[in-house]
């Protein structure tokens, strides 16, 4: 590598270390998890009691039983060489590799004392595998792509079909994506299962106001599996899409070049790990609260799913739209048959019921689908 | 290398600001825990800094008191530079001498005309990170034993059915007291503590300062060495330029 400064991943990497700095010093000065929640209240029976009336939730920055004592310091040490490996990585690029090694592990850990507010650990990840990449090919670097991905760059999306590391770099994003929505919906779901099942008052109380954090090794089984199925998932919605855009609309496409785009535009699936530090009182755990992140993530996959499909057949909106309503309504039934009916431990799963609302919407899709005028031919 | 100094010259100045500030913040604390605080729906804190001034807030669903007194008036002792609290002075000393030394990293950071005394400088800002890493862990050996000799933790009474704390309770500078197994409390936690008790903001600055500045007196001694081989490096090869010229 050149001796050229990786500034765009040193810049990355020292405000993440920056923010988990602060975060580190606030959670020992508190000497417990820094929590913001929905609301006050009065007594905690208003909110975990048998009669709680009030729908409430919180985002907890720090595991119990981590953070307090000489815990604080150990973090704070950390955080000043996540600082230190920051600086000396603009200072010495040469060495980018091992200082992002410990970049990285050190964000991860991070996580524990609340990941510099979350924001700071991802940026620490992101310019550490940015800065991996080295400063002379960083553009062509795995996490500049997820990040490019995310936001929708439509020069990104075009040129997949001509990047030959497109396909390798885009199933690492999809792994990824889903190690992190697998590690975050996993461990809602046990912990709401914890919650919703207690025996007695001091479960919840623990969980949700002084920020315990129970784990179970059936958890990396959740991630594990969550891996696999969103494979599946990947293999299938790229076939529908390629199917729809060569068989029907006889465009000249690879699968390979669709299989990029649709795994690229998973990427937005992985903030699901944001579920790890929020959690709610039994009126929002079971439904509202998983709903709403999986709502919000699904809906930024479809716009970047969109976006991906509209730059690479160099199609119009309506077209786009169009393609999206028949592979939308295939997957959809696909998904409701197949997919849904598996029983995953500590996984979030949704299922659209009764099957007369799911071919309500497939019949809305396939009718979009004319509409936008999906199958004439110019 | 300009900008690397501009980051530098910011780490030195945050890490002055919390040394400085650490002199008037807290430095040690006796706090209801977590659990009392969402049990009870109130909140007690008792702040003792290094001036040897007590601050102590009760916010309770019926009263909110605030009072702030001197240390002496917390003991037995009528002498306001009683032995016990010695060490209060010498870690408010350890901090201004740390906080003293720390200054040349800044004035050579803003003037590169001293860039020659750089290898001193960083020196200095060695031995300033040494002394406030000093004055914090002596400050944490040796709170405990004085506070558990204090007449009383407080000068503001906590209501009566809250778990009494003694100074005798005091036992090291992170500790709590717990929950007794007979305490209503239990309804909610199972097991959990009343009483917390840590080092406070101030203390945390003075160890986060003494990080920082380690960091930017490491950063500029190793910056000037990278800048030395540089120089011997295109040394070498202008020395090698000549020679090839002369053949």
């Amino acid at each position: 590598m050149s001796e050229q400064k990786p500034k765009f991943a040193f810049v990355l990497a020292l405000a993440g270390a920056a923010l988990m700095f602060v975060n580190a010093l606030l959670v020992g000065t508190n000497g417990a998890p820094l929590t913001i929640s929905s609301s006050g209240f009065q007594s905690p029976g208003e909110v975990i009691g048998t009669s709680a009336t009030q729908s409430w939730f919180r985002i907890s920055f720090g595991f119990r039983g981590f953070i307090e004592g000489a815990w604080s310091l150990f973090w704070l040490v950390t955080t000043i060489i996540m600082l230190y490996c920051a600086i000396r990585l603009y200072m010495k690029p040469t060495e980018h590799q091992i200082l992002c090694y410990i970049i990285a592990t050190l964000s991860i850990l991070g996580i524990i004392y609340g990941g510099g507010f979350i924001i700071g650990a991802i940026l620490g990840v992101l310019g550490a595998g940015i800065g991996f990449a080295g400063s002379s090919d960083f553009e062509n670097s795995f996490f500049y792509k997820i990040i490019r991905a995310a936001k929708l760059d439509p020069e990104f999306y075009k040129g997949l079909s001509n990047d030959k590391n497109s396909l390798k770099h885009a199933t690492y994003a999809l792994v990824f994506a889903n190690i992190l929505s697998g590690i975050g919906s996993g461990v809602y779901s046990y912990n709401a299962q914890r919650i919703l099942n207690a025996s007695s008052q001091a479960i919840p109380f623990k969980i949700l106001f002084l920020g315990e954090m129970p784990l179970d090794i059936s958890i990396v089984g959740t991630v594990v599996i969550n891996i696999g199925l969103a494979m599946l998932k990947w293999m299938t919605l790229s076939v529908i899409i390629y199917f729809i855009t060569v068989g029907l609309l006889e465009r000249k496409q690879k699968l390979s070049n669709i299989a990029s785009v649709v795994a690229f535009a998973y990427v937005p699936v992985s903030l699901q790990f944001v579920m790890l530090f929020i959690l709610a009182n039994k009126s929002l755990i079971g439904f509202t609260l998983p709903f709403y992140t999986f709502l919000i993530t699904n809906i930024w996959m479809i716009l970047a799913l969109m976006r991906g499909v509209k730059q690479s057949l160099e199609t119009g909106l309506g077209k786009t739209l169009g393609i999206f309503c028949v592979s939308g309504a295939i997957y959809l039934l696909v998904h409701e048959t197949f997919f849904a009916a598996f029983d995953i431990q500590n996984a979030i799963r949704f299922t659209i019921q009764p099957q007369g609302v799911l071919l309500m919407i497939v019949s809305c899709l396939l009718i979009g689908a004319l509409l936008f005028e999906t199958f004439t031919k110019h | 290398m300009k900008r690397l100094n501009i980051l530098l010259l910011i780490l030195t100045l945050v890490a002055i600001i919390f040394a400085a500030t650490s002199i008037i913040l807290p430095w040690w604390s006796l706090s209801l825990s977590a659990e009392a605080k969402i049990i009870l729906n109130s909140d007690f804190r008792v702040d003792y800094g290094l001036l040897k001034s007590v601050r102590a807030t009760l916010a309770t669903q019926t009263a909110n008191q605030s009072m702030t007194v001197e240390l002496i008036n917390l003991t037995s002792q009528k002498d306001p530079n009683a032995d016990s609290f010695k060490f209060m002075d010498t870690t408010l000393t350890l901090v201004i001498v740390g906080l003293a030394l720390s200054i040349p990293l800044v004035i050579a950071m803003i003037m590169p005309q001293l860039s020659r005394y750089r290898r001193y400088i960083a020196i200095i800002g060695y031995l300033s990170s040494v002394i406030l890493f000093i004055s914090s862990f002596y400050f944490v050996s040796q709170v405990a034993g004085p506070i558990s000799q204090l007449s009383s933790l407080t000068p503001i009474s906590t209501p009566t059915d809250w778990v009494r704390i003694s100074p005798t309770d005091i036992t090291g500078a992170w500790g709590s007291k717990a929950i007794p197994p007979t305490s209503p409390l239990l309804v909610w936690v199972n097991s959990g503590n009343f009483w917390v008790w840590q080092p406070s903001l101030g203390w945390y600055l003075a160890f986060s300062s003494a990080l920082l500045i380690a960091l930017a007196s490491l950063t500029l001694h190793l910056n000037l060495e990278l800048e030395k081989k540089q120089e011997m490096a295109q040394e070498h090869r202008m020395l090698g330029a000549e020679e090839s010229t002369n053949r």
